[in-house]
């Protein structure tokens, strides 16, 4: 039976491979059927934004892995408005469309999950 | 939905919900020598088999996975966690599962593995198999199944 997984990213871009494995995981688990929240949080925001240039350290581009995410079915992803506001940028930053969500409704959308992963 | 244990009194009490009709399934995802979090593990792990409580599998995944090589060599004094994992997988027959991906990332892999990508040694420690995330994401489809994730 499918449950509703919040899988909350909160580590910035390119510190090694903890971007890519996270979505890794949001990915398998939308192809097993389980609806997936991904929410982006702290400095886990740092990884939707749009003037990201991985390719000067060599990095592959973060976008397209963001851009495919609908096409797997991970349709709700989530950004923490508190956590992009301390950080000085706001939705038209962002390399891909989301909800933005204050402190409680983050709660709430926690509360309202089968399961919560912090990664 | 927030799971919290004490074991003072050798017995868990979780908030909220009886676990009298759960089952648990753990994740680690944290490094084995960086920080505390597989000792955590262990301990919980093993409160729950002295109080009855179903525990599916140990699921390993980012730098947790390096729990599983069979090279490692803490001093004799320090927490031996590979053989404790071993020892109490082997004890309660609880699988002990290693992400493929995160762990070829690593340099970690069974023979299986190995053979296919011509390296010369497989390290993987006996008690530890190679799974997908699929099987970490399928043993959640059981909606009496917790996940806790140790970090």
């Amino acid at each position: 039976m499918p449950q509703i997984i919040n899988l909350i990213i909160n580590q910035s871009t390119f510190a090694g491979s903890h971007f890519k494995e996270s979505i890794d995981l949001a990915l398998v688990c939308a192809a097993f059927d389980h609806q997936v929240n991904l929410i982006f949080q702290h400095d886990g925001v740092y990884n939707l934004v749009n003037s990201q240039q991985s390719m000067i350290i060599g990095e592959k581009s973060q976008v397209d892995l963001l851009k495919g995410l609908s096409f797997y079915d991970i349709e709700n992803v989530y950004a923490d408005i508190d956590s992009m506001q301390t950080r000085s940028f706001g939705i038209e930053s962002l390399l891909i469309d989301v909800k933005l969500l204050n402190a409680s409704e983050l709660n709430r959308l926690n509360q309202q999950a089968d399961q919560v992963v912090v990664l | 939905m927030l799971i919290s244990f004490h074991d003072n009194s050798n017995s868990l009490y979780c908030l909220g919900y009886s676990a009298l009709m759960s089952s648990f399934l753990i994740l680690i995802t944290a490094s084995p020598q960086s920080t505390q979090a597989h000792l955590t593990a262990l301990k919980f792990a093993q409160q729950l088999v002295t109080d009855q409580i179903e525990l599916k599998s140990v699921f390993f995944y980012q730098d947790a996975v390096s729990v599983a090589l069979n090279s490692l060599l803490p001093p004799s004094d320090e927490p031996q966690i590979t053989e404790r994992w071993s020892i109490f997988a082997q004890k309660n027959q609880i699988e002990l599962q290693t992400c493929v991906a995160a762990s070829l990332r690593r340099g970690l892999m069974g023979a299986e593995e190995a053979k296919e990508h011509q390296i010369a040694c497989a390290n993987l420690a006996p008690a530890f198999s190679m799974a997908g995330l699929g099987q970490l994401a399928a043993g959640l489809n059981d909606p009496s199944v917790k996940l806790i994730h140790f970090k």
